[in-house]
């Protein structure tokens, strides 16, 4: 499609989307309008914002999934990110206020890194606009940090996640379910676009970016233990989940030539099960905070969890057992150190889901009004594509039956029932954390006022100037040079200048 | 008759004339001079693009009358005049429009007009001149027929700012002319040339021609409101709507900055600047404006004011942009030159639409704007965003040249002075944004019904939308052959492809 | 010749006629002024046509006989002595009555004009002596026509005016003691043969015309008798009166110094020159009455004609000549149009302070541009005569870099006088609370105040054959 570069910006080129990226974009769709038709009954106030902000964070969701070059990928992804900020803030309360200047913040400043990084990659690349050129093009450490930072913002894994757990509980909850569902991938996404993988100096930066995953992994889990806001723990198990994606990416980048594609496949395979199984929890806790559910209900909230402490049958148990083979496949097949912490990771994992359905049964309060049924068709739809998602998605099929397999049920099912006895010691038997441990407050919005009284100061107000000292002096002169006798006056600077010049030119004689 | 040498003649000519025409007018003819303004715009425009295919199909164009010793008074109609040719005559039209709208009923409408059109003709004059002479020519112009434009309103606080304008550009013009007497000795004044006319004396006049650099900047520098010198310009915001956009998008600023590209590129040349090693104290002295611009910007609680210091930080991108001496770098610079006059035009239209129709100075009376006037405050949104240099707005892509430009020249800091400049822009603009549309409405101080139908009166409201369609038009459309990206790329080849 | 020769009789003429037939003065001097600037336009075709000529009246020998000479030069400043007097004229006929001024104006003017022709066709020391004394007296007696109030200043100018004329005689007297010769080329003739000690009589005659000419520092009788006098009047005295002694400065430093007094002499002339830039700027800047500020930015301008008269002195380069005699040319035409339309927007608007200007933007457009226009030439803005006459002095400057200092000189002249001249226009542009005028303002005076105003900035363009005639 050249002639699009004669029509739109240099360089603009856009592709229907074929292998991976087509599954990408398809559950990215997927997800924009389940949030849209769940919106549509459940968000009665400031609709205009609402909905505009919507359809173009959409927009540019989709279309940063199109492009094919730089520039067209860097709108729609500014496109997104800016317009998320109308569905933060949609409430219009303090909170949600607070957590939007904080995302914008971070959003301004993400995009910043990200022109930065880009620009450097078609510097790098002679000025090539076409995304397929740039994987030729050597990283930089300048740049491959710019990417990280970059994309890391957005896509939100530990230590760039600030925004999240602030952002997620102030929207609304199908907002949180695009948001977590399908906003932070994009970030992955890019990662995943405009990282060459086996370039030398990633290979050399990967172990360090290994730490980020499980750190995040962990951080993740542990932080939304201790949180009792059911958006917040959601929020928190994004962060933790990015931190497998970020895993799933770096073993597609070290995976030998041959095995690459399956890696990929199975990059896409996890950012779509987390996809559907997450924005599925957020419109449950939404619905939760403010609907009465019913006993189907609590089946379509139940699913997700199964499927995101990765039980046998579910996508979860699949897409886990791919990370392993992977892993296994991979460089770091021989660091014995990796399959244990994938394992506590799966430990924190199914806490973190008995925890959250706890907090879910909590809250729940029969007497609120019934869900409007377009809503619960979009929820049930999620949860129904969560389930079925080995079915529709045939490639899937092997490593689901390979995870059916004794040993590996075994492996996936004995955390699960541990986190279940651990957690219900802890409900009922362990002593109570202390009360400053639970709701940690987050520093970062401290951080995000600071900056914001950097910029929103009063300006001073200008001094006047004093009043000339030399205007007496000068009024004196004037006053004496016309009362007093001119005519002497003239006459002696008349004598005078005679004088002078007699006396000048008989020297230069 | 030769019709090609008339033709920028001509196009001087039918703003000049209406707008002497208008001087003379009585003040109740309205139908008369919104004819003749209009009729000019329009002739105009048609000259101009006539003007736009020839130059495109390699026409030239140049008429000479004999002025001094040395150095005719010359028009000449290239590719890089065109440039600042069309977007004075585009904008003129939409501020015409605009201010028939803003004045409406209120006294001395021929004068401002007539001074208006002599402002316009002596932009395009400055744009057309094809030697040094006729340049200081035209900017002197230029500095008289606005100034009747800043102090219009006749108040205390106008009138203080007229005469800081005056003080400022009146000593910059001098300058500018001490600068072109010494060239003029030097070689006299030939037509502009790509790569400029001063490599003979290269050798024999370095000092010399380096003083006259200092003194031609400096000169040109306090229209284009280069760092030290930019005092005026956020005091000369008092004057009306209309003449402040047109002061800063299209008239005086661009005026300096465009006086720069000529000296750099078609006085001077990229060889001997590169010689004298003239580059990167321009490149130094354009990124601190940048920043200190964007800087005071933050501080201003008036959202004219705001909007002035903006205009400082980004006429300096046109002058970092030629600055940087790279074909890449140059079509950023030639590109912001279009980009940010009409970005700021629909900033200062917006800003005069809520001042006219709510009352509206400060930026804390801006609260729930949006809902009450939802035009003007997407098109004052899109500016913002293009100000900032958000993606799908005509900013994005002079920043994306213009970052790319300086990797290539090999001046990879001035990348973080942009994206510094950019945060910076977000940090002053999203808050207005922000209580525009976010924001309940707030007493606004005096709210006015000045249209039935829409949210103000149509004249007011049409010029911004317009600059705002075409913003986004020109981010959007950047590759076609009618952008000024793709101009600006014509004139880059035309210039860095001389000998 | 004869076409000069008429052009200075035919004011004399008037002058004669009008002081006996006093009912039809006006329109006598008015047509007079008239056909002698027909008659200095077909000089100035006669001498570009045929020539250089010179004549001796009443057809004496060299010596002894009155001896006029018509170049490119004197025609030029013939033409401009006609043409600021029909101006002046015409701008007096229109309104005279009205405005309250004297019938005895008209008389007096056409004897000025005369006078100012003849100096500037005389080559002769003697006769310039009669013809200054002449147009000093004209001018006195001119300047009296305001009345009571003018009295003080008319008297300072007339004893400060014939101080300088003895001064200036007893140079005469000096040179014509020991060389026997009057006329200018003679003498200098003589004077190359037989190089004597003649510095005390040129330092005398220097001090007596600069005393005539008001240049700094004896310019201290110009502002009150300029603010003084009435508008046409004071635009006669600043336009033409002071450019006569100076074009006589230039003639004999020019002829009769030698190449070593010349440059002692120049330095006299720049210094001076750059004080009055500076002074007189600063004064203009300073002073609360319009009229005043007018009179000392002929201060201030005149210092550009002694800075051009220096360095054509200290450098020998004729392109200062050309500066020089196109200040004289542009000031003339900006001063007059500045004097008219200052002295029309005062009487209309009954005040001599500058503040009586505010709000004259509104309610004399004509007068007010005109200001604006004329100040635009005398702060040198191109393409204005005097813009003109300032690239010219510029441009050889910066050839010369041992001058250096005169840069920033000309600089914060320039500044200055842009400083004063938009003082007066930033007044004008006041709405806030305009001066309502005392008299409907008529519009064909205000038209014929801006008529010089546009024939300066008409100047530049024209500035072409102006500088192959002064090329010399």
């Amino acid at each position: 499609m050249t002639e699009l570069q004669t029509l739109l910006w240099p360089g603009a080129e856009f592709a229907v989307p074929e292998g991976p990226v087509a599954l990408w974009f398809g559950f990215t769709l997927l997800l924009w309008l389940c949030a849209g038709l769940y919106s549509l009954s459940t968000i009665n106030q400031r609709k205009a914002l609402y909905w505009s902000s919507f359809t173009l964070a959409m927009a540019g969701n989709l279309l940063l999934l199109l492009a094919q070059d730089v520039l067209g990928f860097y709108l729609g992804f500014a496109l997104m990110s800016l317009s998320a900020y109308g569905l933060v803030i949609h409430s219009g309360q303090g909170a949600a206020r607070r957590a939007g200047r904080l995302y914008l913040q971070l959003a301004i400043f993400g995009e910043l890194l990200l022109f930065a990084a880009l620009l450097l990659r078609v510097e790098t690349a002679d000025g090539a606009l076409a995304i397929s050129d740039l994987q030729a093009a050597a990283l930089t450490p300048l740049t491959l940090s710019l990417l990280l930072l970059g994309f890391g913002l957005k896509a939100g894994f530990f230590p760039l996640h600030i925004w999240l757990p602030q952002a997620h509980p102030a929207a609304p909850a199908p907002a949180s379910a695009v948001l977590s569902g399908a906003m932070i991938k994009a970030g992955l996404f890019g990662l995943w676009q405009f990282i060459p993988a086996g370039d030398g100096l990633l290979l050399l930066w990967l172990p360090w970016l290994l730490v980020l995953c499980f750190s995040s992994a962990f951080f993740g889990a542990l932080l939304a233990l201790l949180h009792r806001k059911t958006k917040v723990v959601l929020a928190y198990s994004s962060v933790s989940q990015m931190g497998y994606l970020l895993l799933a990416l770096v073993l597609y980048w070290t995976s030998p030539a041959d095995y690459q594609a399956q890696a990929a496949w199975l990059l896409v395979w996890y950012a779509c099960h987390h996809a559907l199984l997450k924005s599925a929890l957020f419109l449950a806790a939404g619905t939760v905070s403010s609907y009465r559910l019913q006993v189907w209900h609590w089946l379509a909230l139940i699913w997700p969890l199964v499927s995101l402490s990765a039980l046998p049958l579910s996508s979860g148990a699949a897409v886990k057992y791919g990370l392993k083979q992977d892993l296994g496949q991979s460089i770091f097949a021989n660091w014995s150190l990796l399959p244990g912490l994938l394992t506590l990771g799966a430990l924190s994992t199914a806490l973190l889901a008995w925890h959250l359905l706890a907090l879910l049964r909590e809250q729940h309060q029969p007497t609120r009004p019934k869900l409007p049924s377009t809503a619960s068709f979009s929820w049930l739809v999620l949860v129904l594509a969560s389930l079925s998602m080995p079915w529709w998605l045939t490639q899937l099929q092997p490593l689901w039956w390979q995870a059916l397999q004794p040993a590996a049920m075994l492996a996936a099912g004995w955390p699960v029932l541990l986190a279940a006895g651990l957690y219900w010691w802890w409900q009922h038997r362990g002593r109570p954390l202390p009360a400053s441990w639970q709701d940690p407050v987050s520093p970062a919005l401290g951080w995000s006022l600071w900056l914001k009284s950097c910029y929103q100061t009063q300006s001073s107000r200008q001094q006047a100037l004093p009043l000339p000292q030399w205007r007496k002096q000068e009024r004196r002169a004037n006053r004496w040079l016309t009362q007093q006798a001119l005519l002497p006056l003239a006459s002696s600077t008349l004598l005078a200048v005679i004088l002078l010049l007699w006396l000048l030119s008989s020297v230069s004689r | 008759m030769d019709w090609n040498s008339w033709l920028p003649v001509f196009i001087v000519l039918s703003s000049l004339l209406p707008g002497l025409l208008i001087f003379s007018l009585a003040e109740h003819r309205f139908a008369l001079r919104t004819t003749l303004n209009l009729g000019g715009v329009v002739v105009k425009l048609l000259l101009v693009a006539w003007m736009w295919q020839g130059v495109k199909a390699g026409e030239d164009y140049y008429f000479e009358l004999p002025f001094l010793p040395g150095g005719a008074f010359i028009l000449h109609g290239d590719a890089l005049s065109l440039q600042f040719v069309l977007l004075s005559s585009v904008l003129w039209l939409v501020t015409t429009l605009y201010a028939i709208g803003y004045l409406e009923g209120s006294p001395l409408r021929s004068r401002f007009f007539g001074y208006f059109s002599l402002c316009v003709s002596a932009t395009v004059g400055l744009a057309l001149s094809g030697n040094l002479i006729s340049f200081v020519l035209f900017y002197e112009l230029l500095t008289l027929a606005t100034f009747p434009l800043v102090v219009h309103r006749g108040t205390v606080e106008s009138l203080r700012a007229g005469r800081r304008y005056l003080a400022y550009t009146i000593s910059g013009g001098v300058v500018l002319m001490l600068g072109a007497a010494l060239l003029h000795s030097l070689t006299g004044s030939p037509v502009f040339m790509p790569g400029g006319y001063l490599s003979p004396l290269l050798a024999e006049h370095s000092g010399l021609l380096m003083l006259a650099f200092v003194l031609l900047i400096t000169g040109l520098g306090v229209k284009a409101a280069l760092l030290p010198l930019h005092g005026w310009l956020p005091e000369a915001m008092v004057a009306p709507a209309p003449v402040s956009a047109l002061l800063h998008a299209v008239a005086v600023v661009k005026a300096g900055a465009f006086g720069i590209v000529r000296v750099v590129y078609d006085v001077f040349g990229v060889d001997v600047m590169q010689q004298l090693d003239l580059t990167w104290p321009l490149v130094l002295l354009a990124s601190a404006t940048i920043l200190y611009g964007s800087w005071r910007a933050l501080q201003q609680q008036d959202l004219k004011r705001r909007l002035a210091y903006s205009t400082v930080s980004q006429v300096s991108y046109v002058t970092l942009g030629v600055a940087m001496l790279g074909p890449v770098a140059a079509v950023g610079g030639l590109v912001h030159l279009v980009h940010q006059g009409v970005m700021k035009i629909t900033l200062f239209f917006c800003a005069g639409n809520f001042a006219e129709t709510l009352g509206i100075h400060k930026i804390r009376e801006l609260n729930g704007v949006g809902r009450r006037m939802p035009l003007s405050s997407i098109a004052f949104t899109l500016g913002a965003c293009g100000m900032i240099g958000l993606p799908a707005t005509a900013g994005m892509i002079s920043k994306w040249y213009l970052a790319s430009g300086a990797l290539e020249a090999g001046y990879p800091l001035v990348l973080l002075v942009l994206l510094t400049s950019s945060a910076l822009n977000a940090m002053y603009f999203l808050p207005v944004i922000f209580r525009i549309w976010c924001l309940p409405a707030g007493d606004w101080p005096a709210p006015k019904q000045l249209s039935r139908r829409f949210e103000t009166h149509w004249m007011l409201l049409l010029p911004p939308v317009i600059t705002a369609v075409l913003i986004v038009l020109m981010g959007l459309l950047a590759g076609t052959d009618l952008s000024p990206l793709s101009w600006s790329k014509l004139i880059v080849e035309r210039e860095f492809s001389y000998d | 010749m004869s076409f000069a020769l008429a052009a200075v009789l035919l004011p004399l003429l008037a002058a004669v006629l009008a002081l006996c037939w006093r009912s039809e003065a006006a329109r006598l001097v008015w047509l007079s002024t008239l056909f002698s600037l027909l008659l200095a336009l077909a000089a100035l075709w006669q001498v570009v046509t045929f020539g250089p000529v010179s004549m001796q009246l009443g057809g004496w020998q060299t010596g002894l006989a009155i001896r006029w000479h018509l170049n490119e030069l004197s025609a030029l400043l013939l033409l401009m002595t006609a043409l600021i007097h029909s101006l002046v004229a015409s701008y007096s006929f229109s309104q005279w009555r009205d405005a309250g001024l004297s019938a005895d104006f008209w008389p007096l003017s056409a004897l000025l004009q005369a006078a100012l022709s003849s100096l500037f066709l005389s080559v002769d020391l003697f006769n310039w002596y009669v013809t200054l004394e002449l147009l000093g007296l004209a001018a006195v007696a001119l300047v009296l026509l305001s009345g009571k109030k003018a009295l003080q200043a008319a008297m300072r100018y007339l004893l400060l005016s014939l101080a300088g004329s003895l001064c200036y005689l007893l140079g005469v007297a000096l040179l014509y003691g020991h060389y026997g010769w009057l006329d200018v080329p003679q003498l200098a003739v003589a004077i190359s043969e037989e190089p004597v000690d003649h510095r005390l009589a040129l330092w005398l005659i220097t001090a007596g015309l600069m005393l005539k000419a008001a240049l700094w520092p004896l310019h201290v009788w110009l502002p009150a008798a300029h603010a003084a006098a009435p508008a046409p009047v004071s635009a006669l005295l600043s336009a033409l009166v002071v450019k006569g002694p100076l074009f006589m400065l230039y003639m004999i430093w020019g002829q009769l110094a030698g190449p070593e007094l010349a440059v002692t002499g120049s330095w006299l002339f720049l210094l001076t020159g750059s004080m009055a830039l500076v002074v007189g700027g600063w004064s203009a800047l300073r002073t609360p009455y319009a009229k005043v500020m007018v009179a000392y930015s002929t201060v201030a301008q005149l210092g550009y004609g002694l800075l051009a008269l220096g360095l054509m002195l200290h450098l020998t380069d004729p392109a200062f000549t050309q500066a020089l005699f196109l200040f004289v040319l542009a000031h003339a035409l900006a001063k007059t149009s500045t004097f008219l339309a200052v002295g029309e927007m005062q009487l209309r608007l009954g005040g001599k302070r500058l503040s009586t200007y505010r709000g004259a933007s509104q309610t004399m457009p004509l007068a007010m541009f005109a200001v604006a226009v004329a100040g635009g030439s005398l702060i040198g803005l191109p393409p204005s005569g005097g813009f003109v006459a300032k690239w010219h002095l510029l441009l050889p400057l910066w050839q010369h870099s041992q001058l250096w200092w005169l840069l920033p000189v000309i600089l914060a002249g320039t500044l200055l006088s842009a400083a004063y001249i938009f003082r007066l226009v930033v007044l004008a542009f006041n709405r806030a609370k305009p001066v309502s005028p005392d008299f409907a303002p008529v519009l064909l005076p205000q038209w014929l105040a801006l008529l010089p105003a546009l024939l300066v900035w008409m100047l530049a363009f024209a500035s072409g054959s102006l500088l192959s005639w002064l090329g010399g």
